[in-house]
């Protein structure tokens, strides 16, 4: 044993030194006090401002791209010329979003329930968390 | 129980829950008041002092970061209170003394105190540690107690690693010095 492990031995063997039995009890009584003065206040990721713009931008975006949507299916006219906004084929553009809406309307309704029962349910625990903890 | 991280209590108490410091208060207060009390040789000024460090760790939680442990962090803390208390209490002076002993002399004592029984070896040691400084019994505690490493014990301290070293030292040798004293004045006693 180097003379290092023998120390270590030597001070292994001190009886260890306790507080007293309250000790604990004192310390936390001190931090609810001091939590009470001045809280660690909960802060979320996004603060209520983001998430209003959050939601504003999405409905914008969502009703923009149902006008341009509706615009390009009204009148014969959109089914012989193409129609394009700052040179970009609107027909082009949707495609893919129509390919995608046609695909959910072939899910099950037990499935889109379930999913939506799912977020719903995410929703609400959010929802509760944030309101136990305000 | 399943025991959680450091990190997973301090998330906890950022995010409001101030109950999962007890949590961390259950894992180090022996060794917060164990250091305290190197330091303060008082019970009652090392309770306090331990109680003060938990309390700043609590207000500073936010200022942690993860780049050291909670444990090399917070020891810190127990430290400098620690510290600040020792020097409201009086003036220190931090004595430069010779350590007066020969090699041979630290082998013999060491082979000496080694044989003795266990018992014997701890009334020795805790009175030998007594006669050192407070700096010196706290060093000594963290690197060859709490298995804290020369830099971790240099980060708690604010001392260079090149001085925590040498003091250890001389804090080792110091200690074997008194043991050298003790046990010398325990044979007297005998005969």
């Amino acid at each position: 044993m180097n003379q290092k492990d023998i120390m270590k031995q030597w001070f292994k063997e001190l009886p260890a030194e306790q507080p007293s039995p309250d000790f604990a009890v004192k310390v936390m009584q001190r931090v609810m006090s001091e939590w009470t003065l001045n809280p660690i206040k909960y802060q979320p990721i996004i603060s209520k401002k983001g998430w209003w713009t959050l939601g504003l931008i999405a409905v914008l975006l969502t009703s923009i791209l149902l006008s341009l949507h509706s615009s390009l299916l009204a009148g014969p006219e959109s089914i012989s010329q193409p129609k394009t906004v700052y040179g970009l084929d609107l027909a082009q553009l949707f495609e893919p979003i129509s390919h995608l809406f046609g695909q959910l309307n072939s899910i099950s309704p037990a499935v889109a329930v379930g999913t939506l029962a799912i977020i719903a349910l995410w929703f609400f625990d959010q929802l509760f968390v944030r309101t136990v903890k305000h | 129980m399943e025991k959680k991280t450091d990190e997973y209590y301090i998330r906890e108490i950022l995010k409001g829950d101030s109950g999962s410091f007890s949590q961390l208060v259950e894992k180090y207060s022996h060794l917060a008041f164990s250091l305290s009390m190197k330091l303060l040789n008082q019970r009652e000024d090392a309770e306090e002092a331990a109680q003060d460090a938990f309390i700043k760790a609590y207000n500073s939680l936010r200022s942690f970061q993860s780049s050291s442990t909670f444990k090399t962090w917070f020891f810190r803390i127990v430290y400098n209170t620690s510290i600040s208390k020792l020097r409201t209490r009086k003036n220190v002076e931090v004595k430069i003394e010779d350590v007066k002993i020969s090699d041979s002399e630290l082998f013999s004592t060491e082979s000496a105190v080694g044989q003795l029984n266990t018992e014997d070896r701890q009334k020795y040691l805790q009175t030998g540690l007594e006669r050192l400084d407070p700096e010196e019994r706290a060093l000594l505690k963290m690197y060859y107690y709490d298995d804290f490493s020369m830099e971790e014990v240099s980060s708690i301290t604010g001392m260079t690693v090149s001085n925590v070293k040498v003091k250890i030292h001389r804090s080792r040798k110091k200690l074997l010095q008194e043991l050298k004293v003790i046990l010398k004045d325990e044979v007297i006693s005998i005969l």
